[in-house]
């Protein structure tokens, strides 16, 4: 059983619920595959007890380029931050119709992820097809920082949620990189994977440990203390990974998404797979856990439809 | 050796002409009707084809390595890398022009020509053996639309504007994440009776 919303016309690239309201779900879209043409940030209210199975669209906001992703801000309930194809990042202010209330055009090429920093949450990273990550600060007209260390796409940088300045790079060159925004080159670099790493995220309850999500197929769970070799792999996926989120609620829980049309997830301690959903009939690009319902899932696809649901294993 | 006026001057005037030259090839280039090379056509097919696992980047990027790779090869040789820096300057300078962004330019990549060599080997030592995932049927249209250089149905165009009226400010104190509950919750548990932290209050209120 899941509750279904359509992005008509458009495919899904990303989601995020908000960490102010449980009922909030930001989704960043693209016509045409991404490919070509606009793009679309759906703002959604999920209904919960009564109303469960209901969405209510709260706003969309239209853009001229494809959206990648998209990352609500730390700092204010309503605004959010998003990833756009043709290199700009936008700031919303979901109680302003229309238009963004901050554009910035910095990258050279598609930026394809946005990540707001946890602890002091007066900063975000972008990282982009450009090979750079950048450093932001909402009322900053430039960038902060940019960060060169890469030799392909960089796909996705994201903050650790233990520390204000250190954060994970995952790229095109098969590196996973650790940074320190007081460092300008990487800390530490992982051959991670035999082919492009296109996802990252940092464990919730272990300081040191990473899960990574490459073309290959593989996740694999890494300490950042070791990088010469992962603490374990998980092999399922039939086609190219995605994405991978570590669960807010559980250090041993992640999901991902996949090629092959599948969100999974996965018991890290065991390795086990412990959920396939196979109701996109698409690509499964996006996926996320509600912050504060601590068993609800969301996730979106090329199918233009977003899935909102509580996976069978955490019944 | 020095140099005089009349020389340098010389050279300057040499080094425009060139760039004119080399600008004209350029724009030939972006404006050659790849749609009606037959022979293009044909191989671009099977590049579409041999490229139906990669990611979408990687998808544009082998259409695009095509046409570079086939034009300096076939109709008039350039220097990739430098049509890839106009092509950007181009970008720049035109960035709210409405038109252009239409076509696969969009998307100036990387990789030289010579890439379409090394990241064909790659597929056949680092890519797991299996069937193609099956790319949407639009998906394929609409990259052969893109390859062909034919405009894409829809796009709309929306201002590069700024939102008028006053952003919000904040109303609410940001919400401890449940990991930050649980380790508050595992520390007060530890140390003192009182289960409650004091971020929890807050969000609470």
């Amino acid at each position: 059983m899941f509750t279904k919303y359509r992005t008509a016309g458009y495919n899904g690239y990303a989601v995020q619920w908000s960490p102010f309201f449980e009922h909030k779900l930001a989704v960043a879209t693209a016509a045409n595959f991404g490919l070509v043409g606009n793009g679309r940030l759906h703002i959604l209210n999920v209904g919960a007890g009564p109303a469960a199975g209901v969405i209510e669209v709260e706003r969309v906001f239209d853009t001229q380029d494809g959206l990648f992703d998209v990352c609500w801000s730390e700092v204010n309930e309503n605004q959010l931050v998003t990833a756009s194809g043709d290199g700009s990042i936008k700031l919303w202010d979901t109680t302003l119709a229309d238009f963004p209330i901050q554009n910035w055009h910095e990258h050279q090429r598609e930026v394809f992820s946005v990540n707001w920093n946890l602890v002091t949450k007066d900063t975000f990273l972008s990282s982009s097809w450009d090979n750079t990550i950048k450093l932001w600060n909402q009322n900053s007209p430039r960038s902060l920082q940019t960060f060169k260390g890469h030799s392909h796409c960089v796909y996705s940088a994201m903050w650790s949620p233990h520390s204000p300045t250190l954060f994970a790079s995952c790229s095109g060159d098969h590196t996973v990189k650790l940074w320190d925004t007081n460092s300008p080159s990487p800390i530490q670099t992982i051959l991670a994977h035999g082919n492009e790493v296109l996802t990252l995220d940092w464990n919730k309850y272990q300081d040191h440990t990473v899960v990574t999500g490459s073309v290959d197929h593989t996740i694999k769970v890494w300490d950042m203390r070791r990088p010469d070799r992962e603490i374990n792999c998980l092999r399922g996926h039939e086609y190219a990974v995605r994405k991978v989120k570590c669960s807010p609620h559980s250090g041993t829980l992640i999901a991902s998404t996949s090629y092959d049309m599948t969100m999974r997830m996965w018991d890290i301690s065991t390795s086990d797979m412990i959920e396939i959903h196979d109701a996109h009939t698409e690509f499964v690009l996006g996926v996320d856990f509600n912050l504060y319902r601590d068993r609800e899932v969301a996730t979106c696809a090329w199918d233009e439809s977003v899935h909102v649901f509580i996976p069978r294993c955490l019944m | 050796m020095e140099v005089t006026p009349q020389q340098q001057q010389d050279q300057q005037q040499q080094q425009q002409q060139q760039q004119q030259q080399q600008e004209q090839t350029f724009k030939a280039f972006d404006a050659y009707d790849f749609e009606n090379d037959a022979t293009f056509q044909t191989g671009l097919q099977s590049i579409i084809n041999s490229n139906q696992n990669k990611t979408e980047k990687e998808k544009k990027e082998a259409i695009e390595n095509a046409r570079c790779f086939y034009y300096t090869r076939f109709i008039k040789p350039f220097d990739i890398s430098q049509y890839k820096a106009w092509r950007a300057q181009q970008q720049l300078t035109n960035d709210e022009s409405s038109t252009g962004k239409v076509s696969l330019g969009k998307d100036h990549n990387t990789m030289s020509a010579n890439d379409i060599g090394a990241s064909a080997s790659n597929d056949i030592t680092s890519v797991a053996p299996a069937a193609d995932p099956s790319y949407p049927k639009s998906f394929q249209e609409i990259c052969e639309l893109i390859a062909a250089g034919k405009p894409i149905p829809g796009i709309r165009q929306i201002p590069n504007n700024l939102a008028e009226g006053t952003p919000s400010e904040a109303q609410l104190v940001p919400r401890p994440k449940p990991w930050e509950k649980k380790k508050a919750t595992a520390v007060t548990d530890s140390t003192t009776s009182s289960g409650v932290s004091t971020a929890e209050v807050s969000a609470n209120s």
